[in-house]
């Protein structure tokens, strides 16, 4: 039986889960909101939540795509004793984790959240080409026009800012200096693209696609303002085999088995920009008939 | 030296007269001459220099159009040196993972929908259109809508007869209770609509005509559809067939209501066993490029096949209808869409499927 | 030149908040031709399962 851990309004976990369904394969979708009960039965590990249980043993193979299974603590009334047994709890469900991390999985629930700046230096380690980068409370160093600002947090949406707006965080060139200081901030030297990459990576095996923002103003400096009537031209992109070995130990250095993986192309070089953990990527496997919703059902 | 680079996903059908080139990314195709696509292959050879050198003054300037418009259009991008060898051709496969996509069925009783409802959620049926003989209170629409939770069905029309107690109100009720349904057709619908000012979550369309299943099988460019998934289908597939079950009014299960061969009756047969018979999927397999005109047409890929009423001039040797689509007014052959119901050449067959009173009251 | 916005926090925010894009969230989206409308799927244990038209017109009656 396949475990899935996910949230209840990720469509792409859907899509999977109609392919599981017609290749027969048993499953059990876990919610973000779901608290399990660590229990035994017959000396067993089992697993107990209001809409699903599980024995551990049953399951065999796991993929991690949104938040994480989240334990019911028990809390006792005196002090010393609720101590003791916050520790305890705390000890026997990291075992319980990693029993499921052991077992085959698509990435690992300690493992969801990448930083980004440790990134960057696992990159370069493994011989990919990074643009220039460096972090900065000042304008300082930056270049105008060429240097661009981007948010090293994962998710770049403020959603409720205000009562009627959202923010979005998308990667911006700097176009002017500031006397003050500010909070930390990442600076990245801007790159011209030919067209960027974004490569889906499974276990060794790697996707590409060939995404042509450039031309268009809206998506030129960030893809993701996606241009929803004339979208950005996606098409079948094939890395050269020295990228997707660099690729590859990158990956296994972060231990990760899945993610995207996105490059900006220039000439000949092919520049690294990030890791992707949760990304999407459905849309883009559609446009490109890659069926990565099949793949990854084949997988688990 | 530049060279032209074609994106994978632009899909040009090559007809007699003219060719058809579609965006499978952006879902729009368009039609060209076929000098176009003389030089769309003459670019996958040459350089853009020495194609050019190959024409006359007048010729240079017609051809440099061309290209201006392939770049604007994007559907292709330059490269120096050479062509861009990184870039593989598009797979032409198609997946689904539904055992059987959609279902077809014309009822004048809502039980019929209980007695399929497993094997629907089994078959992983994605879609329902339902005709029916008999008007729809809104409790049985909204009874409809709930029978299909438990299943991967993600979208269902309804053909129904209209009736008086149909009116903003009911629709607005419609609206908010129930969820699968995008689109709704009421036929014989004698008074002229109301105006309607609200958006709905469905479609919605009051059309004067009796609606019967032998008004289906039309082919005409209100029905063209461009988008990866229904021309990869189209490619592999019998376009409208494919993973298709049909109903009766009388509970036959056939490959659509239409078709002469029934597997079954759903009182004693499931539609799984229905499935099972050696001959059911006997026209999944029949694509455009086997059935005559059609795979001379540059449509053939864009357009949905009928094979419940065709010309009935040629069957192959399976014993199959390969025939042109009988409503189908376009001659590949001239480039000339012509009213298949008056075309003489047609009216044997029109004959043969009792279509001319459903003809005469249609057009009128 | 984007408005630069007054977030009115004591403490330092990074640059990119200079950048901010603000995005007005529609409440009235009826006539948006990208809405997307969810179903409940039971068997697939979700309330979000997209509801979509076909790739193609099943049928072609008018």
């Amino acid at each position: 039986m396949i475990l899935i851990v996910s949230k209840n309004n990720e469509i792409t976990t859907t899509e999977i889960i109609k392919w599981l369904l017609s290749m027969g394969k048993r499953f059990v979708r876990v919610d973000e909101d779901e608290l399990f009960e660590i229990k035994m039965l017959n000396g067993k590990f089992i697993l107990q939540s209001e809409r699903n249980n599980f024995f551990l043993d049953d399951i065999t193979s796991v993929w991690y795509r949104r938040g994480g299974i989240k334990f019911k603590r028990f809390c006792y009334d005196n002090e010393a004793i609720n101590t003791h047994m916050y520790e305890a709890q705390h000890w026997l469900e990291e075992y319980v984790l990693h029993l499921l991390e052991s077992k085959k999985h698509i990435n690992k629930q300690t493992k969801a959240h990448v930083n980004k700046l440790l990134v960057l230096e696992a990159a370069k380690k493994v011989g990919l080409d990074v643009p220039n980068y460096f972090l900065s409370n000042t304008t300082q160093d930056v270049q105008l026009g060429k240097t661009i600002v981007k948010s090293i947090t994962g998710n770049v949406i403020l959603q409720n800012l205000t009562e009627n707006t959202d923010g979005i965080m998308y990667t911006a060139v700097v176009d002017k200096k500031i006397s003050k200081d500010f909070f930390i901030s990442f600076f990245q030297e801007k790159i011209e693209k030919d067209f960027e990459i974004r490569t889906f990576y499974l276990e060794e095996k790697m996707w590409s696609i060939a995404i042509f923002s450039q031309n268009d103003r809206q998506t030129q400096l960030d893809l993701r303002k996606y241009n929803t009537e004339n979208p950005n031209r996606n098409v079948r992109y094939l890395l050269p085999k020295s990228v997707e070995e660099k690729i590859c130990k990158l990956m296994k250095a972060l231990e990760l088995n899945c993610g995207s993986i996105d490059f900006i192309k220039n000439g000949d070089k092919f520049y690294f920009l990030e890791v992707n953990v949760v990304g999407q990527f459905l849309s883009l496997s559609d446009t490109c008939n890659y069926s990565l919703d099949k793949v990854i059902a084949n997988y688990l | 030296m530049k060279y032209f680079n074609l994106f994978s996903n632009i899909k040009v059908t090559k007809g007699t007269v003219r060719i058809l080139v579609s965006d499978l990314q952006r879902n729009v195709s368009e039609l060209y001459p076929l000098e176009l696509y003389e030089l769309i292959e003459e670019l996958k050879i040459s350089s853009i220099e020495n194609l050019l050198d190959n024409y006359d003054d007048e010729s240079k300037v017609l051809v440099k159009e061309y290209l201006d418009f392939l770049l604007k259009k994007e559907y292709g991008f330059i490269t120096k040196n050479d062509w861009d060898k990184n870039f593989p051709p598009l797979s032409y496969d198609y997946h689904d993972y539904s055992t059987i996509s959609n279902l077809y069925i014309e009822m004048d009783n809502i039980d019929v929908l209980q007695r399929i409802k497993t094997s629907a959620e089994n078959l992983g049926i994605k879609h329902l259109v339902i005709y029916s003989k008999q008007p729809f209170t809104l409790k049985e629409f909204v009874q409809i809508d709930t029978i299909f939770e438990n299943s991967l069905l993600e979208g269902m029309e309804i053909f129904s007869p209209f009736h008086d107690n149909i009116d903003v109100v009911f629709l607005k009720n419609l609206n908010k209770k129930t969820a699968r349904i995008y689109n709704l057709v009421f036929y014989n619908c004698k008074t002229n609509p109301f105006k309607i000012k609200d958006a709905f979550r469905f479609t919605l369309k009051f059309i004067k005509q009796n609606l019967k299943i032998s008004s289906c099988g039309k082919v005409n460019v209100d029905y063209f559809n461009t988008n990866l998934s229904k021309v990869l289908e189209a490619i592999n597939h019998n376009s409208c067939l494919y993973k298709k079950i049909g109903i009766d009014i009388e509970g036959n299960i056939r490959n659509c209501p239409a078709m002469p061969k029934s597997f079954g009756n759903i009182r004693e047969t499931s539609l799984e066993e229905a499935l099972n018979h050696k001959d059911f999927k006997e026209y999944w397999n029949l694509t455009k490029d086997k059935i005559e005109v059609c795979k001379d047409c540059e449509f053939r890929y864009i357009c949905t096949d009928c094979r419940a009423y065709t010309e009935h001039t040629h069957t192959n040797s399976d014993g199959l209808d390969i025939s042109k689509p009988l409503k189908c007014g376009y001659n590949p052959y001239t480039g000339e869409w012509e009213e298949w119901s008056t075309n003489p050449l047609k009216q044997k067959a029109i004959k043969y499927y009792n279509l001319e009173t459903i003809n005469t009251r249609e057009l009128q | 030149m984007k408005k630069k916005i007054n977030f009115q926090e004591k403490n330092k925010l990074p640059l990119t908040f200079d950048y901010l894009e603000i995005i007005n969230v529609k409440k009235n989206i009826s006539h948006d031709k990208n809405v997307i409308y969810h179903i409940s799927c039971n068997i697939c244990s979700t309330n979000y399962n997209v509801r979509r038209e076909p790739h193609k017109s099943l049928v072609r009656m008018l």
